[in-house]
């Protein structure tokens, strides 16, 4: 097991390290080039939340972008388990969704610092989960 | 953090031409989906439509196929009522039959458009 390492991606004078866990494969690919072109990100991806768990356990990202609607593991159980694993509780969690209809409650329970709803801007998209990591874990 | 870069054009559109070209695979999940749901199978049809078209929502909408998304959303909606409340009513099912078609023939202009490299 890798030793927890990571950063304030805030505040990271090195390329942020981040790993993506979606399931659409297209958007899977638009995300992880959009960062690594648009704001020289380090993006692993995983297609789904038990490859996504072991990426993050294994590589100790800066933050971890997580789709919270997929088939199996949805996003807030990737949460819990990231969350409440001591090698991974400290690493900050960013929910993306197209769900209109949240439940806010459940999206504060889940530790997420935030939720980033599609359509994405692609063009801010790095400042915006930047942004959520500035603010306190809700 | 560098900022002020942005994904190269000229990758934005192989991305959507990548889009494009599996959205013929996307719709006939769908269609498998629906058609087994009219023969009156289970739930797991009902998941399949809806997290299919979750996905073509989101996805449709970040690459500028926004025509795609309206109806995919109310695939969506169908699907996750029919998933979670089982029921499925002749007027439900041909409203997802229509939404369907309505998200075929939007996809085939979506297709033609993106494959050209013209996301507007």
């Amino acid at each position: 097991m890798a030793e927890a390492t990571n950063v304030d991606p805030v505040n990271a004078t090195r390329a942020v390290r981040a790993v993506l866990i979606e399931d659409d494969a297209d958007l899977r690919r638009v995300v992880q080039l959009t960062l690594q072109f648009g704001a020289s990100w380090d993006v692993t991806t995983a297609p789904d939340g038990p490859a996504g768990i072991e990426a993050v356990r294994q590589l100790q990202p800066d933050v971890v972008l997580v789709d919270l609607m997929m088939p199996g593991m949805d996003g807030y159980e990737v949460c819990r388990r990231l969350l409440g694993d001591r090698a991974t509780s400290a690493i900050p969690i960013v929910l993306l969704t197209a769900r209109q209809n949240l439940d806010a409650a459940r999206v504060r329970a889940s530790g997420a610092r935030g939720v980033i709803a599609k359509p994405f801007d692609l063009d801010a998209l790095a400042a915006a989960i930047l942004a959520l990591c500035g603010a306190p874990a809700s | 953090m560098k900022t002020g870069k942005h994904i190269p054009a000229a990758v934005l559109v192989a991305l959507r031409r990548e889009f494009a070209a599996g959205l013929p695979a996307r719709i006939a999940i769908l269609r498998e989906a629906l058609d087994e749901l009219e023969r009156g199978a289970s739930t797991n049809a009902a998941q399949r439509l809806r997290l299919t078209a979750h996905s073509l929502a989101g996805t449709s909408a970040t690459l500028g196929a926004t025509e795609l998304t309206p109806h995919a959303e109310r695939l969506e909606s169908l699907g996750r009522d029919w998933q979670e409340n089982g029921g499925r009513s002749p007027r439900d099912l041909a409203e997802a039959r229509r939404a369907l078609e309505q998200l075929a023939t939007a996809g085939h202009s979506v297709a033609a458009r993106l494959q050209s490299g013209d996301a507007q």
